[in-house]
């Protein structure tokens, strides 16, 4: 068997492998613009296959993602695309690509390679840590949203499931409304008027959105992704799975904050990505519920029977996100996947890779096919 | 009649417009190298030049005879009405006898196995239409009544595949028995979105006393009342508003995650079971929120079928309502004569419709997925409308269907007109349409579908240069 960096001739293979084992249909196109933009120096692409007797039978990508602090733009790696063929299974193959994969990413300068997955066993043996686990939010227009949930998942349910489903989403819907009257949903739109403060539909993503990237990480600790225009552009425009709507929130002509939301193919909708910065915390509070209260009424308009966003820490950020939620009749569960971790020993950001109250993380690092 | 060199001119032009939309610049430049004669049989026979050579003049039955399938740039065209291979040496027939694709001669002369020139014709100059006289209770000619349909051929876009064929051609990619390959000559397929804006109020008298009568109606074949449409009595009462004016904004904010825009064709004036059921307060705030990138039309009142005057009252109301010049349009209930409507669009300003098509039916009813300036077979004038026949309607949509249709068209090229009322976009009283429109947005978006306003397309039609 030989543990190598995927070749060019090989994508449709490997993405062959995937959609066979996963049901899904996911094309070339759509492999490379996950995996094929970044390339290391000699234009291999930081992808690991094994392969056995010519055949493909396990696979490892990175997805080098920059993060910015207070103290500038550094590079990480996502980790994505794990699977072994279940016939090769405990024979660590997870972990001889890792080992080529460790290298590859101290070779490119990564400072830490992070992700979430179910898979923890794995993960833990390669190295890896479990710092935090994924919570949600979601608000519910319909019933039918917690159906709706594992429609996307592929599985149908029996009909007494349908039902007890169906009430359990009518109680949500019930819940949501009720949340709303109670935390006067309406009241960041007021506030955000009276201080002068427009939310807008963006059909491009504006190049203003590097500066909001930059000033939210001098104004909040901790580290978040680089929200520059390149990577949005890539990330939510040119997604080849679903495209983010974006909708900007400007104080005179200045951008202060930014949503990205999908309605995806089972009609749900997704908070793929939000971020705020103004004078203060309040007024970001207000801002966020603008930004999520718009998003929420269009989608509610484009069909969606709800709308979903992640919280992956306590980041302080992350709180003021979910009191903004709370207001526009979003519920915080707490129930998701695993954030998995590596940090390497030689990066000089440990204290804060190595403190996940510290990540500022959203869908946006999902792996794309619903923003 | 039309003589027939004049005839192949005006084709030939409509070639022209859709392989701007369709097909890259240089393919443009060299369709007008003089590749292509247009010439009797005979002469196209005799003629010893490497040209493709389309035979005029050869008649074609009204019923299409004898259709087969040929391999072609990965799908396959669909042709009927035989030519025979011309008699004398030097001819050959590709890619095999059984199911021809072309002549060719040792000369280079190339001919298409099929009767292109009258096929298309007939079909962009409405022959079934002139020639069977039978009309429903809306005067429009019927589905059942069409022979293409009866021949299992209304889905296929003869004219995109003879165009593709033509190109092939003339970049010398009918080379023998090899499938002809024209991939990197086409441009993404195009679609053309909108939205007849029939019903914005669900809680009209009209709209509700159908509502209450289909909840009726199954007690007359001893089944259970339709409890769906008694539920949305009130709801609609209620919220009125709710799956028809909101699902129009729901519709454009859908739109605009793929990138993609729309027009939306207002309904407005007389009103009635047949016309404008909301009044024009609310067919007037429609046109206010509907933000510039998108554009407004016009969807013609049941009762200015033919009436000049009733039609230049609506389209000037609609216009008073803000939406600037319209200059777009398709016609309620699909109420149109092709052998008359065309003037009437003409003089009223209209230079874009989408009006020809099949209620009940997605297919290509003049045989083509893109524009053409219709022809007065009479006269000889080509009127200055630019018609995109209506290819998918909502309820006929069909999964797999649709996305059969679409791929074929990125395979040979085209432009396909879809329509989506906002009252079948997401209105649980029609569960079986919710998540269609998305269906189909993602399907176009996945392979690749640029969307076109009809002010774009005349843009393109209009910026090329004369022949």
């Amino acid at each position: 068997m030989e543990v190598r960096l995927i070749q060019e001739s090989e994508i449709d293979e490997c993405n062959a492998m995937h959609n066979a084992y996963y049901g899904k249909n996911r094309t070339a196109a759509q492999w490379r613009w996950e995996f094929a933009r970044w390339r290391l120096p000699d234009g291999s692409i930081p992808y690991a296959i094994v392969q056995d007797a010519g055949r493909i039978v396990g696979t490892q990508a990175l997805i080098p993602i920059r993060f910015i602090d207070a103290d500038g733009v550094f590079l990480t790696a996502k980790s994505e695309d794990t699977l072994i063929d279940p016939g090769y299974r405990g024979k660590n193959l997870f972990g001889s690509m890792y080992e080529l994969l460790f290298r590859v990413a101290r070779e490119g300068g990564v400072q830490c390679i992070w992700g979430f997955t179910p898979a923890r066993g794995a993960f833990t043996k390669a190295g890896f840590d479990f710092p935090a686990d994924t919570s949600q939010l979601l608000l519910a227009f319909s019933p039918a949203c917690l159906l709706d949930n594992f429609t996307q998942q592929g599985s149908s349910q029996p009909p007494l499931k349908r039902v007890l489903y169906g009430a359990a989403g009518m109680a949500a819907v019930a819940g949501s409304a009720m949340q709303r009257i109670l935390q006067s949903s309406s009241k960041p739109q007021r506030e955000g008027a009276a201080a002068g403060i427009r939310v807008a539909a963006l059909d491009a993503v504006p190049e203003e959105v590097t500066d909001l990237s930059h000033r939210f990480a001098a104004r909040w600790p901790g580290i978040t992704i680089f929200r520059d225009a390149a990577f949005y552009r890539w990330r939510l425009r040119d997604n080849p799975h679903t495209p983010s709507s974006l909708l900007g929130a400007y104080a005179g002509g200045k951008l202060v904050g930014i949503v990205a939301f999908v309605l995806n193919r089972s009609g749900m909708g997704f908070i793929v990505d939000v971020i705020a910065c103004n004078a203060d915390e309040a007024l970001d509070r207000t801002v966020i519920g603008m930004l999520l209260g718009e998003a929420s009424t269009r989608l509610r308009t484009m069909g969606a029977s709800c709308v979903r966003a992640w919280s992956v820490s306590d980041h302080p950020f992350d709180q003021l996100v979910r009191q903004a939620a709370k207001t526009q009749g979003f519920f915080h569960l707490k129930r998701g996947h695993g954030v998995v971790r590596y940090t390497r020993d030689a990066t000089d950001r440990a204290a804060p890779l190595n403190d996940i109250r510290q990540w500022y993380v959203t869908r946006l690092y999902s792996e794309g096919t619903d923003g | 009649m039309v003589e027939p060199g004049r005839l192949a001119a005006w084709l030939h032009a409509q070639f022209r417009h859709n392989l701007a939309l369709g097909f890259t610049n240089e393919c443009v430049r060299r369709f007008e190298a003089n590749a292509i004669r247009y010439l009797p049989l005979a002469e196209a026979v005799a003629l010893r030049q490497p040209v493709v050579a389309v035979p005029t003049g050869v008649p074609a039955p009204l019923e299409p005879a004898g259709a087969w399938r040929v391999p072609f740039n990965g799908t396959s065209l669909t042709l009927w009405n035989r030519i025979a291979c011309p008699e004398g040496p030097g001819w050959s027939t590709f890619p095999v006898p059984d199911t021809p694709l072309f002549h060719r001669h040792e000369s280079g002369t190339l001919l298409p196995a099929w009767n292109l020139f009258a096929n298309l014709c007939d079909m962009l100059l409405f022959r079934e239409e002139r020639e069977l006289t039978k009309r429903d209770e809306h005067g429009r000619f019927p589905l059942a009544s069409s022979p293409r349909y009866k021949a299992g051929l209304l889905r296929v876009p003869a004219f995109n595949e003879a165009l593709a064929f033509l190109v092939a051609a003339i970049y010398e990619r009918c080379a023998g028995a090899s499938e002809p390959r024209i991939d990197d000559l086409l441009l993404p397929p195009k679609i053309v979105l909108s939205h007849d804006c029939d019903i914005l109020h669900g809680g009209d008298r009209i709209t509700q006393a159908i509502r209450l009568f289909n909840f009726l109606r199954p007690l007359t074949r001893a089944r259970a009342p339709n409890l769906r449409k008694l539920w949305h009595i009130p709801v609609n009462m209620v919220a009125p508003r709710r799956h028809y004016f909101d699902n129009a904004t729901g519709m454009l904010e859908l739109e605009r995650q793929y990138a993609y825009r729309s027009v939306f064709y207002i309904l407005n004036g007389t009103g009635g079971r047949f016309g404008a059921r909301g009044g024009p307060e609310i067919s007037g705030e429609l046109v206010r929120s509907i933000p510039g990138g998108w554009e407004v039309g016009m969807h013609y009142n049941y009762d200015t079928f033919g009436d000049s005057a009733r039609f230049l009252e609506q389209k000037a109301e609609i216009e008073g309502f803000g939406a600037g010049p319209v200059t777009s349009g398709r016609a309620h209930y699909l109420r149109f004569d092709p052998l008359q409507s065309f003037r009437l669009l003409q003089s009223s300003g209209i230079r874009f419709d989408e009006s020809v098509g099949y209620a009940e039916y997605a297919g290509y009813r003049c045989g083509i997925a893109g524009v053409f300036k219709p022809l007065d077979p009479a006269t000889g004038t080509v009127h200055d409308v630019l018609e995109l026949p209506m290819t998918f309607m909502d309820r006929t949509i069909e999964p797999g269907g649709f996305e059969a249709m679409v791929k074929h068209i990125r395979r040979v090229g085209g432009t396909l007109s879809i329509l989506y009322h906002p009252g079948t976009f997401h209105n649980t009283e029609e569960p079986e349409l919710v998540g269609g429109y998305h269906a189909a947005l993602r399907y176009c978006h996945g392979i690749g579908a640029e969307s076109l306003l009809p002010r774009e397309v005349l843009r393109v039609v209009d910026g090329m240069a004369p022949a």
